[in-house]
């Protein structure tokens, strides 16, 4: 990325309120505040979600079910939250809808019509994004993933998987600028790359 | 140092793959043979940030 496109980033700061600001009104129990949260982080969790929820699963549950209820769920958690702030905060809220999803794949696994799904014809067990780049692949990147600093995971996180802008990542987790954020990026997946090659040459 | 080289070349190739930029694999291959074990992992990471990109229709 260009230095110019980092600038542009940085410069155009069109956000209405800070997310830091309306995370503080929502851990104080405002509703409104709680319900602009939600609405912020919607769009893009219903894409993480449906890429990682499998074909099979959906017949049992509605993605957008899904994330709302992980969203509802890790608001009821707010109240007991530290407040480590957004990056934070949508990590637990990634953790919590993975749980779920992960829930919905062992609920399709186990129904009588999809028994034999785990085979090589059952794509209808595998997420899209199984379906990629393999589950054992998908596996050992989230174990990978657990292995960085909790500042690392949180910039990977919003940049690979939820696609913040440099400028939103520097603003989540507390960068002072895009440039930063880029750079922790940069470092958290080289890092990454690299616990996945030690964990398969230790095998 | 034939390390560090590898982890500056490391953290080039991870700066383009989160910039969403396509990787030169091809030059990577013939001027990096240090980081050849790497690849693969480093192409897992740009596959899972290519699939956020352009998610397949599902």
């Amino acid at each position: 990325m260009r230095i110019a496109d980092l600038e542009r980033e940085e410069s155009s700061g069109e956000h209405q309120e800070s997310t830091a600001s309306i995370l503080l009104r929502a851990r104080d129990g405002d509703g409104a505040a709680r319900e602009t949260l939600a609405g912020r982080y919607f769009p893009v969790l219903r894409r993480w979600a449906h890429g990682r929820l499998p074909r099979a699963a959906r017949d049992l549950v509605d993605t957008d079910d899904l994330v709302q209820s992980a969203v509802a769920k890790a608001l009821l958690r707010f109240d007991s939250f530290e407040p480590r702030g957004e990056g934070a905060f949508l990590a637990c809220l990634r953790q919590i809808l993975l749980n779920k999803i992960r829930d919905q794949a062992r609920r399709a696994k186990r129904r009588p019509q999809h028994e034999g799904l785990d085979d090589d014809l059952g794509a209808g067990s595998r997420s899209p994004l199984e379906e990629v780049i393999g589950r054992e692949s998908l596996d050992r990147y989230e174990s990978a993933l657990n292995r960085l600093t909790e500042t690392q995971r949180q910039a990977v996180i919003l940049r690979l998987e939820l696609g913040f802008r440099y400028r939103e990542i520097a603003e989540a987790i507390g960068s002072p600028t895009p440039s930063a954020a880029r750079f922790l990026v940069a470092r958290g997946l080289a890092h990454l790359s690299r616990i996945m090659r030690e964990n398969d040459e230790g095998r | 140092m034939k390390e560090d080289d590898g982890q500056e070349v490391l953290l080039d190739i991870a700066a383009t793959i989160s910039d969403g930029h396509p990787v030169d694999w091809e030059g990577v291959h013939a001027n990096h043979p240090e980081v050849l074990p790497d690849i693969p992992y480093l192409r897992l990471l740009e596959a899972i940030a290519k699939d956020l990109r352009d998610p397949g229709e599902s």
